[in-house]
């Protein structure tokens, strides 16, 4: 009886948060990069189990850098203790300490990063169980990082990583925060919100959205629940794959006529291989029936637009999304462009894509190749 | 020999349908009342009722005069529009040849034909002809006894024609054995008789130049008969009799008519909305359907339909109301230090009544459509069951028919567009002339399912496929027995079911819960001046519940990021929730002035396995008890709220929980200014202890606790234009604060409903030819918020959580709106026509409803909601 109330109270909850609470015209897209930018955190294991190592690959890019002239940024992790209380991700900075935030080495420009990604590994491992972070990561591309976490083993000695859930198997989670930052990290232990406690300066002058972005992500542990990563198959403009397009030279990019009005939508389309739409073992619907993963792609680009920024892939109850491509509203500016599409599971798996395109006058199109 | 025409109801028939449909108290700020289906449309133009132009003298039975008898005999008048009386029928026969005397005489009758406006329509009357062997003259005589202890009857004379109070006006009043009484009006047409004992007394009342009048009335215990008596000059002869009402057990329970409800501007008639305008009630966010009362959260108010708890107010959250205006009898509203009667929450109540069938013996029945639904009314007499009556009505919105493909362009798969019913359903008998019994079903059904194949971008966990059916339907019968002037006894038992089911991704709620509940209630006046009331609560409902979702945010607190990027909880639960209540009441009349109910009541709730002792008291005091009316009232008492659900489920809660608890306390006054205008002032301060809160603890949840605390203060005002024949209005004020003190920090915050100034004036007027026009303008304080100072990127979700700043502590700007609202009606011959244009926003305001942000909370601005909204409406009726 009073159960239906607080539903009714729930739902008009959730609407409201949908309605008001992100979004809206007017507002910077979300699609387009315009400042420094967390794209994606891809964990090679998103539910490892008790001892295991971790490699995190956060992607990262700036938009306020050319191609040819990039920004220095810096790059940092955090390492929480593991089970923060009530599972919130801010909850985890009491038991950091000054030395917990670990910065890896500037990333300016893929020659620089190349050399950088030789930093030791040992140094960057993690030791979740102290709270403790190890290396600051490695700069594995200009707009990559890598970083790993160690896991704590099972110990009979309280307290245990794993812990009973209220229902289902045992499990332990660990939160690393990171941050990027186009200035120099710094630690801020007296940080009052639920924000981590990372700041991002330049000299004296305290640096925001566009130059400075922290985040989080969670790492489920446990004994003997696993997830995959997404597959990524490819990723299509207008039915032309983009795959493997980033190593190619400028050049050779597959070119896109400039917009000069109308409709410029192109569509575009991640191809998610079918076997990323695990069963999720922990889900069933109320009347029994076993329920998939939820799978979601996020499009990003440097220029242009999406009609939609996010599209299902594949909905727990429902299946495949039939209808998932959207359309890239191609920019009416001639230059490079990427494009990424982020692929994410509801399990913490994540994948991403890459791609690049020229985008081009229409004499430029006629005298090379077209798309 | 008297002669005296009588309304479309006789006092009898008004005292005892009152009594059967409930008693609703109005004094001052009163009760809500819709008023019976006899009294005048309240949309009509104004009805100018029939004169008499011929009188014929009846001959008096000669067997009757030899024996010394007299009698009334009771007609009803059938006239056409030309004043012709076209049918007699004997509606209180008095046997010995009277009858069939005032039949022949009454067919002679000439009349000048009522009018509506300024044209002649046929008309029904009552007509008392009065068969007496001696003329009775009216006699200067006063009071012969000192001022009485109090008053059982009293009133006011009025002239018809001027309504101006007619004193020197003589009142004879003689009870069962023939024992009279007489007074004489005041020089402003009052009068009163006073100690009476209870029982059926006639009344005779004499002016010179005046039609007399003869009416019986009713003195009923502890209750004060207020009357109202308008003298036709000689010639006409309508009355119209107003029964005043029980002064209410509670400190304030507020009156709207069906006109105010119907005609409200912005709330396109919707009965439980019109309750948004009353002072004490704030305004909802957008199109919400939500109950905020003096400060208390939505959940900490209950709604009843005849006693009898439902779980939905309004069809998706806000559209509707969950039962239409048509099926309405009353609404009874208690903002606070409500009654014994009713428990388990914090806030108020709200009680709707349904009506009962109309019981003219014809078939009546209603057709409306406008932009949200349609709806079908039909009611009368039962075929074949002497006595009984029926009243059946269904609603289907028809939003799905436009609102589909609209979806679709959206890019939304549609499964089922939303759409939602109603129904209801009654029979009602009177086994006796005291008692009535009714059965019936009422329910609602509320259903959609899309796919959603844009995930929202501030939680892609909102997206794929949604799915939603609330509904509930009860089975109820309801019993009322006046056993005697001393003893009452009323029942309500129903059983039915609530269910939802949601389902979002891979988010579900799904409950079923057969639900049981009874209340009963026996009240029993030991002497003059104590009524006692005794009564049981009871509510039981087994359930089956499944849940996957991660444990939302409370109010206040941090956001904990996209739901997405969280394992969901999940919980399988079958259980029931067992709830009785007892509950003891005693209505206390001092004096003639005092009214003290002191009362007690005791909850057990099964979840947390405690009991709970409510001791209340409520007062009234008139300092001037005769017009214009000044009182003064209060209460003080303890209410509790049981947890809710998820804060004592295993998964989500934690055990060991009491209840929440508050104190009331209330203190105001009721002055009348003039007959039609009177105004309320009233104070209210709410002591909120062991309010359920939790923290976090290490086990990946939260450990609840009853640690927080709270206050909400407030005043209201209303003054109120009571509904004429014109118009009816008011302005409603109400300045509050509503606080709340949480662990760990016992931080005083605002309360996420609080808003500090709500001012509403609205008025409707009757133009004419069928011409109503209304209008409503509301200022009030902005919604708090809890502002964003920066996001955090959650990488598994790929979208923000906001960095939260001091909760609620930010308000967006001041809301304002005025309404329109214009009707029109046409009457024909056997059916009446009307439709409606209500324009919500006028002017267009894009009023603030909150602040929105974009992807990572750097950027953020307020957002508007509600653009201008005409809405236009058709019904036909017979």
């Amino acid at each position: 009886m009073r159960s239906l109330r607080w539903k009714g109270m729930a739902l008009l909850a959730l609407s409201a948060t949908a309605a008001l609470g992100c979004g809206g015209a007017g507002f910077d897209p979300q699609e387009k990069i315009k400042g420094l930018r967390i794209l994606a955190v891809e964990k090679d294991k998103p539910y490892p189990a008790p001892g295991d190592d971790v490699e995190l690959k956060l992607l990262y890019w700036d938009g306020k850098s050319t191609e040819t002239d990039r920004r220095k940024i810096q790059v940092g992790f955090v390492t929480c203790a593991p089970n923060p209380p009530a599972d919130l991700y801010y909850n985890c900075r009491p038991v950091l300490s000054s030395t917990s935030l670990q910065v890896g080495p500037q990333a300016a420009g893929a020659a620089d990063a190349g050399t950088d990604a030789a930093t030791g590994d040992s140094d960057a491992d993690a030791d979740a169980a102290n709270g403790n972070a190890g290396g600051g990561g490695v700069g594995d591309s200009d707009h990559t990082h890598t970083y790993r976490v160690k896991i704590p083993a099972e110990s009979d000695v309280p307290p245990n990583i794993l812990h009973k859930a209220a229902e289902g198997p045992d499990y332990g989670l660990v939160y690393v925060l990171y941050a990027v930052c186009a200035g120099t990290l710094e630690f801020k232990p007296d940080q009052r919100t639920n924000e981590p406690p990372i700041g991002c300066v330049d000299g004296d002058k305290k640096l925001g959205p566009g130059d400075f972005v922290t985040g989080y992500t969670s790492i489920y542990v446990y004994r003997e629940r696993r997830n995959a990563n997404p597959i990524l198959d490819d990723l299509k403009l207008n039915g032309i794959s983009l795959k493997g397009s980033t190593a190619l030279d400028e050049k050779d990019l597959p070119k896109v006529p400039r917009c000069k009005g109308g409709d410029c939508g192109l569509d575009i389309e991640v191809n998610v291989s079918e076997e990323s739409a695990e069963p999720d073992p922990s889900a069933k619907n109320p009347d029994g029936r076993p329920l998939q993963e939820q799978i979601w792609a996020a499009y990003y680009t440097t220029s242009g637009g999406f009609k939609s920024s996010l599209r299902l892939v594949n909905d727990a109850t429902t299946g495949r999304n039939t209808q998932q491509s959207t359309k890239y509203d191609v920019p009416s500016e001639p230059g490079p462009v990427r494009i990424w599409s982020v692929v994410h599971d509801n399990r913490g798996g994540v994948a991403w894509i890459e791609g690049r395109i020229m985008i081009v006058d229409m004499v430029d199109m006629i005298a090379d190749r077209d798309l | 020999m008297w002669l005296v025409a009588l309304g479309a109801a006789t006092p009898a028939q008004a005292q005892s349908g009152s009594s059967d449909q409930g008693a609703v108290p109005s004094g001052g700020a009163g009760a809500v009342r819709v008023a019976p289906k006899a009294a005048p449309e309240p949309d009509a133009q104004p009805v100018t009722p029939p004169k008499i132009t011929h009188f014929e003298q009846a001959s008096y039975p000669a067997e009757a005069q030899k024996a010394g008898l007299e009698a009334n005999v009771i007609l009803r008048l059938d006239i056409d529009k030309d004043g012709k009386v076209t049918a007699v029928t004997v509606t209180e026969p008095a046997g010995h040849g009277f009858d069939e005397a005032a039949t022949e005489a009454a067919k002679k009758f000439s009349f000048e034909p009522a009018r509506r406006g300024t044209t002649p329509i046929a008309a029904r009357i009552h007509y008392r002809y009065g068969f007496t062997l001696k003329v009775a003259t009216p006699e200067e005589t006063q009071a012969a006894t000192p001022p009485p202890p109090s008053d059982s009857l009293r009133g006011t004379v009025r002239a018809a024609d001027a309504d101006l109070p007619l004193a020197g006006a003589t009142i004879e009043l003689k009870n069962d054995r023939g024992e009279a009484t007489v007074v004489s009006t005041s020089v402003d047409g009052t009068f009163k008789f006073a100690g009476l004992l209870p029982g059926r007394y006639k009344l005779s009342l004499a002016s010179a130049g005046f039609e007399p009048l003869v009416a019986e009335e009713e003195v009923v215990a502890d209750t004060v008969t207020e009357l109202v008596y308008r003298l036709k000059t000689k010639g006409a002869g309508i009355e119209v009799f107003v029964k005043g009402d029980r002064p209410p057990r509670e400190v304030t329970r507020r009156t709207l008519e069906k006109r105010e409800i119907e005609r409200i501007p912005g709330t396109n008639g919707d009965a439980l909305r019109s309750l948004q305008n009353l002072p004490g009630v704030g305004r909802p966010p957008g199109l919400a359907g939500l109950l905020i009362i003096r400060g208390s959260a939505p959940q900490d108010t209950n709604t009843f339909v005849d006693g009898t708890y439902v779980p939905l107010v309004y069809h998706f959250g806000g559209l509707s109301s969950i039962i239409p205006t048509e099926m309405l009898e009353k609404i009874d509203f208690y903002p606070g230090n409500f009654s014994a009667q009713y428990g388990r929450v914090m806030g108020g109540i709200v009680d709707v009544g349904v009506r009962s069938p109309n019981k003219d013996g014809k078939y009546h029945g209603l057709a409306q459509i406008d932009l949200i639904d349609g709806r079908l009314l039909l009611e009368g007499p039962i075929p074949l069951l002497k006595g009984w009556s029926f009243i059946v009505g269904g609603r289907r919105s028809w939003v799905d028919v436009w609102l589909k493909p609209v979806l679709t362009e959206a890019g939304a798969g549609v499964t089922a567009a939303p759409v939602y019913y109603d129904y209801q359903a009654y029979i009602e008998t009177k086994p006796t002339s005291r008692s009535s019994f009714r059965v019936g079903v009422f329910g609602s059904d509320d259903r959609l399912e899309l796919l959603i194949r844009d995930p929202a971008a501030n939680d892609p966990g909102f997206g794929g496929n949604l799915a939603l059916r609330t509904g509930f339907y009860r089975f109820q019968a309801l019993y009322r027995n006046d056993i005697s002037d001393n003893l009452k006894f009323s029942s309500s038992v129903s059983y039915g079911l609530d269910r939802i089911d949601f389902g979002l991704g891979t988010f579900f709620f799904r409950i079923r819960s057969p639900v049981l509940l009874n209340r009963d209630e026996i009240s029993y006046r030991p002497f003059s001046g104590l009524t006692l009331h005794a009564g049981l609560d009871l509510a039981y409902a087994p359930y089956e519940v499944d849940v996957r979702f991660p444990p939302p945010p409370r109010p206040g607190e941090p956001s904990p990021g996209p739901f997405v990027s969280r394992p969901p909880s999940t919980l399988h639960d079958k259980d029931a929730a067992w709830r009785p209540a007892a509950y003891l009441e005693a209505e206390i009349n001092p004096g003639y002035n005092l009214k003290v109910v002191p009362g007690l009541r005791v909850d057990y709730a099964r979840d947390t396995g405690k009991a709970d002792v409510s001791p209340r008291i409520n007062a009234r005091y008139d300092i001037h008890h005769d017009f214009p009316r000044t009182t003064v009232k209060g209460g003080v008492g303890l209410y509790y709220q049981p947890p809710q659900f998820q804060e004592t489920s295993p998964v989500f809660g934690s055990r060991g929980l009491v209840s929440n608890r508050a104190t009331h306390y209330s203190l105001g006054v009721e002055q009348e200014l003039t007959r039609p205008i009177d105004v309320s002032v009233e104070g209210f301060y709410k002591d909120l202890h062991s309010l359920v809160a939790r923290l976090p603890n290490e086990f990946g949840n939260f450990d609840y606790n009853n640690l927080g605390k709270g206050y909400v203060v407030g005043a209201e005002v209303l003054l109120k234009y009571k509904p004429d024949e014109r118009f009816f209005g008011w302005l409603a004020y109400t300045v509050s604060r509503s606080a709340r003190q949480n662990p760990p920090d016992y931080a005083t915050q605002l309360f996420q409903y609080d808003q500090t100034h709500i001012l509403t004036l609205l008025g409707s007027y009757r133009l004419g030819r069928g011409w109503e026009f209304g209008a409503r303008f509301r200022l009030v304080s902005g919604s708090l918020y809890t502002p964003a100072v920066g996001g955090v990127f959650d990488a598994d979700a790929g979208a923000y959580a906001q960095v939260s700043g001091a909760p609620f502590s930010r308000r967006v700007p001041f809301f304002h709106q005025l309404d329109l609202r214009v009707d029109k009606q046409w009457r024909f011959s056997s059916w009446t026509l009307r439709t409606y244009l209500d324009v919500q926003n006028v002017y267009n305001r894009s009023n603030p409803e909150g602040v929105t942000y974009n992807y990572d909370y750097s950027q953020s601005r307020v957002q508007g909601f509600l653009p201008i909204i005409p809405s236009l409406g058709v019904r036909g009726e017979f």
